[in-house]
């Protein structure tokens, strides 16, 4: 007969022994990475007054910028909706304040990096680094080194993350089947004391899973990557590097917002009063989207005449297949418990079901442009930053700001002033999108430091956009600061 | 079930021994490089399989963070063990070939060691990590057009 296993508890981890309380370490995370936000904000301004020929910028400048923004901004937007994930599962999961620090030290180290080849080197082959360009620019080689590095840390800190999570949800549920409760499916796996894992949970079990993925390819990418910047004579495929590069940072990118999910789960219902419930359609959804998310990124190589028609194809179903199960049920199911319920009206709420709409508005811009035949329009114009502007800018990064203003403490209801920067924040973001969408329809060039008419004068009016949203943002970030600090004064943590 | 239980590390022993020493014993040619990476992976999977057992049998606290470091350094050791530079030293020495096919299974094993001993179970995230990585490298590492 075997021997029953016993396994011991958690190493009881003081968040003290690190000098940090949990709170305080994900809000300096926050502060850190919302300013980010803000100087890589700024540099997407740049960028559009430089389009639109307000400013003058050499274009070997413009594409390290181009670099910067995209490569700083797809890092930043995942610490923080990881540091989000953690913070409202951390005492449920028992997960480590000490790995967290890890992760996030891993992930600002790659950002700093990356920031250095691109201010100080001029690497600027933009964050697709589709090779050869990164080996054939005029910037110095050691920029080109120190960028993949940077990329390196970024996978690492995204791996701890995701090991630190999976070991949680196996704690807690025991296994991770448990956790994406596939318990309600499968009567085998249930545990004798019943306990299914909330939907938040379930979320978190998939972002660990397709996050390990993930990284897998990013580290493969990395490493070859890397040998071919040591040795020349190490031979990469273009198609196959391309491949890898999207299957990185498409999926990365992501599962951004299926971390996002996760703290939708656990904080839309503080403000409804209703939970959402783990049933068998939340786990069969979660589980298509587990299956799926990591095989849309061929959707990005619908032009790429030599890649196998089984990838093409599989690329486009997959896009569909992955994206409806999970976002349907997290967006009706969001709707469903906003509707006729109590629902209390702060910055935080407002923030996640505008960034509902922008997930939605996003998504569904995404699923044209992964459509063959709209591709064929689409590729390459202004419609593809549109989408994922919407969807990361107008959705997760709302689903950030949203998290933030819980974090901060919302008791009180909010004034004038607070909903005058919300109009301000939303004029700036609905315009500036507006100008990539129209950008888009007349076939304006993404990607490009001199674009064709009516491209320039898009970029004018966007650029107007751009301060606003950034007047904005500003606005917001400084309400959010005096909140917390007033708050703090009273004793009041998080939540209403 | 039990006796498959019991039966599963005798089996996988036996075909990672057939693996390791059959090039050995009779001289077969290296298969080709897709193949190879996959056989790799099967190393480093089954290396990771022996570790998990053995640690369940010795239940081990919560571990510190380190191990989870160990657990990505190792799997980005065993793609470095891959690089041609690296490979081509020991490609055309049988013995040195195996030895470094031995260095997979141990890499293997050392990976899933350190995965479980930052928590149970956490080995299934291990294998999950070398198994996409092998298939990965078997759809094109180190293979590419002549480079100018």
């Amino acid at each position: 007969m075997a021997k029953p296993v016993r396994v011991q508890e958690p190493v009881a981890l003081h968040a003290a022994d690190i000098g940090l309380t949990p709170r305080r370490l994900v809000g300096m995370t926050l502060s850190v990475g919302l300013g980010l936000i803000f100087v890589l904000g700024m540099i997407g301004g740049i960028m559009k007054a430089a389009q639109g020929n307000l400013i003058q910028l050499q274009p070997g400048t413009f594409y390290a910028l181009l670099t910067l923004h995209g490569a700083g901004m797809i890092s930043t937007v995942v610490l923080l909706t990881a540091v989000a994930l953690w913070y409202v599962l951390h005492d449920h999961l028992s997960l480590r304040p000490d790995m967290l620090v890890f992760s996030v030290v891993a992930i600002v180290w790659g950002l700093v990096a990356a920031t250095v080849a691109v201010l100080v080197g001029g690497f600027g082959p933009a964050w697709t680094f589709l090779y050869p360009l990164p080996f054939m620019g005029t910037w110095p080689s050691w920029s080109t080194g120190l960028f993949f590095f940077g990329v390196l840390f970024v996978g690492v800190g995204f791996a701890i993350f995701c090991f630190d999570l999976m070991a949680g949800i196996i704690r807690t549920y025991g296994s991770i089947w448990n956790g994406l409760a596939w318990d309600t499916w499968i009567p085998r796996l249930r545990r004798p004391d019943g306990k299914v894992a909330p939907p938040s949970v379930i979320a978190a079990s998939m972002v660990a899973i397709d996050g390990l993925i993930t990284v897998a390819a990013g580290s493969v990418l990395v490493v070859a990557l890397l040998a071919h910047w040591f040795s020349p004579k190490f031979p990469i495929d273009p198609l196959w590097i391309k491949n890898l590069t999207f299957f990185f940072g498409h999926t990365i990118a992501n599962l951004a917002i299926y971390v996002s999910a996760g703290v939708i789960y656990y904080i839309l219902p503080k403000y409804t009063g209703r939970a959402f419930h783990t049933n068998k359609v939340y786990a069969l959804s979660w589980a298509i989207s587990l299956f799926f998310v990591p095989w849309a990124w061929p959707h990005h190589l619908y032009m790429d005449f030599v890649q196998a028609p089984w990838l093409q194809v599989g690329g486009e179903a997959s896009t569909y297949i992955a994206t409806i199960p999970a976002t349907v049920v997290t967006i009706f199911g969001s709707l469903l418990l906003v509707y006729r319920s109590d629902m209390r009206w702060r910055p935080g709420s407002t923030l996640f079901l505008a960034g509902i709409l922008g997930w939605l508005v996003g998504g569904v811009a995404a699923m044209l442009d992964a459509t063959i035949p709209f591709n064929a329009v689409l590729h390459n114009t202004l419609w593809v930053p549109a989408h994922f502007h919407t969807y990361l800018l107008g959705g997760v990064f709302l689903f950030v700001l949203g998290f933030t203003s819980y974090f901060v403490g919302e008791r009180q209801t909010p004034g004038r002033l607070v909903k005058a920067i919300e109009w301000t924040f939303f004029t700036g973001l609905v315009g500036f999108l507006l100008m990539f969408y129209a950008g888009g329809i007349e076939g304006v060039p993404r990607r490009e430091a001199v674009q064709p008419p009516p491209g320039p004068i898009l970029a004018d009016i966007a650029t107007g956009f751009v301060a606003i949203l950034l007047v904005g943002l500003v606005a917001m970030l400084i309400e959010f600061w005096v909140r917390a600090k007033r708050n703090a004064a009273n004793g009041e943590a998080e939540g209403l | 079930m039990r006796a498959l239980q019991r039966a599963w590390p005798l089996a996988l022993g036996l075909l990672v021994a057939i693996d390791l020493l059959g090039p050995l014993a009779f001289g077969a040619a290296a298969p080709p490089l897709a193949l190879h990476h996959l056989e790799h992976a099967f190393l480093l999977v089954s290396g990771g399989l022996f570790a998990m057992a053995y640690v369940r049998r010795r239940p081990k606290p919560y571990g510190d963070p380190l191990w989870i470091l160990a657990v990505i350094g190792l799997g980005t050791l065993s793609l470095v063990l891959m690089l041609p530079d690296v490979y081509g030293i020991v490609d055309a020495e049988p013995v040195l070939h195996t030895l470094l096919h031995v260095g997979f299974l141990v890499i293997g094993w050392l990976g899933g060691y350190a995965a479980e001993r930052y928590a149970p179970k956490l080995g299934f995230g291990w294998q999950l990590l070398v198994i996409v990585m092998g298939v990965i490298t078997a759809t094109g590492f180190g293979s590419g057009p002549p480079v100018a």
